[in-house]
Parts: C-alpha cells; structure tokens; sequence
C-alpha cells in the first residue's frame, strides 16, 4: 500500500500529460462532428422541398458549409492575439526593438501557422469526407485555385488583423476588442452560409470585406460554389485589397507605436 | 498547508467542512448579502475599466446577430424547417441564448477553475474563507460578458413571441420563466460536474467545453436530428428541456411534461454536481509549492 501511494502519483503524473495534450484534440473533434450534425440536418431540412436555392444544390451547399467548417479558419491571423496578450504583460515594446520590421517578422510567423494549420485540419476534413458527404473537387485547377486563393486571403486578412492590434495601442484593453472582431468577421466571412444566400446588397458588400476574401473566396473554389474560371477576377481583388490595406496598415502603426501605453511598464 | 498550526487547521476545516448537501441553501440571507458585497467589487474593477466593460457587453451581442443573422438570410428564402417558421426558431435561439446567460453571468469561473486557480494553488484563497467554497467561487467573478447574452436572448424570446402571436396565459409565462431559470440551472450544472474533473486533471476546459457544446443542437427543432441526437438532447445532456419542449408546449404544439421538466433536472443534476465537487475538494491537495 505505502508502495503504491508513493509511486502511483508518478503514473498518474504521464497520464495527466498525455490527457492534457490530447484532450484539446478530442474535444476539437467532437466539436467540428458536433457542428456537422447540426449543419447537415438544418440543411436537409431546408433543402426538403426544393432542389436549389440561388442555383446552389445542397451537395454544394453542405459540401461549402463543412468544408467551411473544417478549412475556414486554417488561414488565420494571430498577431491580433499576440499584440493583445504583449500589452496586457507589459512586453510589447521589448518586441518593436528587435532590428527587423514588426510587421513582416509577423507575416511571416503566420504564413507558417497556416501550413500547420491546413496539417492539423485533416482529420476534422477526414471526417467530413468519409461521414459526411463532403466531396472535394476532381478537378486539380480547383485545388490551385483555393491555394493561391487561401494564401492571397491570409495575406489581406492578416494586414486587417494588424489593424485591430494597433488599436489595441489605443484602448490598452482588448480581449472585448477581439471578441467584436470575431463577430463581424463572423458576419461577413461567410463561415456560416456562402455569401449567394445573403440579400443582394449585403452580399455585395460582404464580398469585398478581407474576411470574405480570406474565407469564402478559396473555400467557394474548393467546395465548387464557384468554378476555376473565375479565378482572374477573384486574385485581381485579393491584390488590390493586399495594397490598400498594407499601405493603410504601415501607417495606423507608425501613427500607433507613437502613443503606445505600456501597462507596469 | 498542513503543517501550519492549530488555528490555521482549523480555520481550513471551517470553510471545508459544510459537507451536507443543502448548507448551501440555509443561511442565504448572509450569503445574498455576501453576494451583495462581492458584486460592488466586479463592479468597481468595471468602472475603472469603462470601455472594456461596454465592448465586453456588446460583444457578445454581435456574436450572436451574426448567428441569428445567417437563419434569417436563408428562411426569408426557404420559410420552413421541419415544419418550424422563422420565428419559431428563434423562439428557441433566443430560449437558449436566456438560459445561458445564467450560466455566463453567474458561473464563469467554473471554466477556468482549473487553469486559474487549481494549477497554480490559489485555489487555496477559496477554502480558507469561512464560508462554502463552491458559493466564493460563484460570488468572485460575475461576468459581464453575460449581460449582453440575457438582453439578446430576453430580446429575441420578445420579438418572437410577438411575431408568433402567441396566447400566453399563466400556465405559459410559468412555463416560460421555469425553461429559463431551470435551463440556466441545467447550464451551470452541467459546467459544475464536467469542471469538478479539475481536481484529477488539472484543466478541466476540454471536457467542460466538450459537454457544453451540445447546447448548439438546441437552438434548432430536435425534431429536425435523429433519434439518438434526441434523446441524447432530452435524457442525458438535456439542454433540448431548456427550449425545444417549452417552445412546443407554449406555442400549442405539444403540451408533454418534458416541457416543464428543466427545473428538475436542473436541480437534479446541481445536486449531482455538489456531491461531485465535494468528492474533488475532499481529493484537492494544493500544489504544495
């Protein structure tokens, strides 16, 4: 007995390591067949008694909302979160003296994020392929679509992001500030319907907002709401956005790391 | 912890010894007066941090128009799920969105008991203090973040109980006030069983979350998934008690008891829960650091 109490802790101790890791996993996955369920019934409902809406089938529909799900945010931005958390710890201007440039240091560190992220976003489209109906395209000039598509729109949408960091600068406080930025992204991206379902006008709006462009245009190619004809069109707007917000961008931090608040600093 | 002396001892054995399941209940005037006093305190950290208050509050509200805003974008297409309107459903999205909040407002703190205060031994500040644990957990962070939740989901059960035109009599608002009281009680449970697991692992989040999640199913008709899903949503995680039943009893559809069950099984599974929670304070041993 005296034996077991005193080396039972040390087992326990791996398997509360190896719970801790794998825990966050298991509950993703729950999670992503959670909203699957939900998806696919609600849309088998609506779907009932006609056979397209605004010319999406439901194959299509259900095919763009799961991949949504499983792919949607695989190009996303961290340096909202990064700025917040370097503010709230007092450790943000140890960072703006590194003798690189702020802003291309943190490019570069989410473009990497989303390699990982397409990675680890497998098995939630594994699932989806196999229980849920999801199909990817056969055609390859899809798949390139949605990867220049994808990355064009991590671009555009990770400028924005740095926006909302540097007014981070301004209100010191920002976890309510995140929250904001995911519902209107929320809104706007397309994570929850394809953009062709919403009115008209704010359809229009929509599509040209960065979280359309990072999130419903590749994810439209690869789910095939949208064909690969349409690619010219879809990178000509990723890029003009990329330079108006990259410029806007360049000039809210100069204007911001001028007033920088650095809390017990 | 233990080494201290004597009247250290003692005074951690006072805050842990209210085992029995209902000193939680008996002396609630000194505990709504408690309550009262931890509550000016949030509320002074919120005055000085105005801004951060009111986006915190609104937040939440933007979260959820744009969930509410995808429904109606298609339903204004497509006017019928499994027989349900538009407002039908939302009647539901709302009914959830209101029972929620409780859990958010009042018991925010069991998501992060185990990262906050478990893993870094300040869980300790809880049960030194002569009162119960479990309520100073409660008391010491009433979440703002809530509040926008309750006024979009009173909002949103408003609007669309007028839209619905619905007859309410007694027997409805009753039902209707119980869904949302006793579902909240069903969210705050279901929280407090899954984070109890923190005392054994530490980081409770996953499984809470894991076991949270489920509430999403019920912002739509159970009707509309398959059996299992359903029974699983009345029986086991029973967040359908918190809107679907209610809603088919107050608009005419259904008048089953499963309607008025929630409270029940919100305080059922509460009690379940404080036994849970006690079985893990017996086990917590501080971090010894």
């Amino acid at each position: 007995m005296r034996f077991l109490n005193l080396y039972m802790p040390f087992g326990i101790l791996e398997v509360k390591t190896v719970f801790q890791y794998n825990a966050w996993f298991w509950v993703e996955m729950l999670r992503s067949i959670i909203a699957m369920l939900i998806m696919t019934a609600f849309w088998k409902a609506i779907y009932a008694d006609q056979s397209s809406i605004e010319g999406l089938t439901l194959t299509v529909t259900l095919n763009y909302v799961i991949l949504a799900r499983a792919l949607g945010n695989a190009n996303a931005s961290s340096v909202f979160w990064w700025v917040a958390s370097h503010i709230s710890k007092g450790e943000l201007e140890l960072q703006l003296l590194r003798p690189v440039d702020f802003q291309l240091m943190h490019l570069f560190r989410d473009a990497t994020g989303w390699a990982m992220n397409l990675v680890r976003s497998m098995p939630a489209l594994l699932i989806a392929i196999l229980f849920f109906e999801a199909k990817l395209p056969s055609d390859p000039l899809a798949y390139l679509a949605f990867l220049i598509t994808f990355v064009l729109g991590g671009i555009v949408l990770f400028f924005l992001e740095f926006m909302f960091g540097c007014l981070g600068f301004y209100t010191t406080e920002v976890w309510g500030l995140g929250i904001l930025r995911e519902g209107i992204a929320l809104f706007f991206s397309g994570a929850l319907i394809p953009l062709n379902l919403m009115p008209e006008a704010i359809r229009a709006f929509a599509s040209l907002t960065p979280f359309a462009q990072a999130l419903y245009v590749p994810i439209s190619f690869l789910s095939g709401v949208q064909s690969p004809s349409q690619l010219g069109n879809a990178i000509l707007t990723q890029v003009c956005s990329i330079i108006v917000l990259g410029v806007l961008s360049r000039m809210l931090f100069t204007r911001a790391a001028r007033v920088l608040t650095v809390q017990g600093g | 912890m233990q080494r201290k002396g004597k009247r250290g001892k003692r005074k951690m054995t006072e805050g842990k010894a209210d085992f029995s399941l209902f000193s939680f209940l008996f002396p609630l005037r000194r505990y709504l007066e408690l309550y009262a006093l931890f509550f000016v305190q949030r509320l002074k950290i919120f005055l000085e941090y105005r801004i951060s208050f009111l986006i915190g509050a609104s937040s939440t509200f933007v979260v959820q128009a744009a969930g509410l805003f995808s429904i109606w974008a298609i339903m204004r297409i497509v006017p019928n799920v499994v027989g349900w309107s538009f407002d039908q459903v939302l009647l539901l999205y709302g009914m959830v969105t209101l029972a929620r909040s409780f859990e958010h407002m009042f018991a925010d703190n069991l998501w992060t008991l185990g990262r906050h205060h478990i893993r870094d031994g300040s869980f300790d500040r809880f049960l030194v203090r002569p009162i119960n644990p479990l309520f100073h957990l409660f008391a010491d962070r009433f979440n703002h973040d809530g509040i926008g939740n309750f006024i979009i989901g009173l909002v949103v059960v408003i609007r669309s109980s007028l839209a619905l035109q619905i007859e309410w009599n007694l027997e409805k608002v009753v039902c209707m006030v119980l869904a949302a009281l006793g579902g909240g009680l069903i969210f705050i449970a279901l929280n407090l069983i899954t984070c109890v697991s923190a005392f054994w692992i530490i980081d409770s989040t996953p499984i809470t979350l894991g076991v949270h999640e489920w509430h999403e199913f019920a912002r739509y008709p159970l009707s509309m998934y398959s059996s299992n899903i359903k029974n699983a949503l009345t029986f086991i995680i029973p967040y359908g008690l918190v809107s679907y039943y209610p809603a088919l009893f107050v608009l005419g559809r259904d008048s089953s008891f499963l309607a008025f069950a929630s409270p029940f099984m919100g305080v059922g599974l509460m009690l379940l829960g404080y036994a849970l929670w006690n079985v893990g304070l017996r086990r917590y041993g501080s971090t010894g650091s």
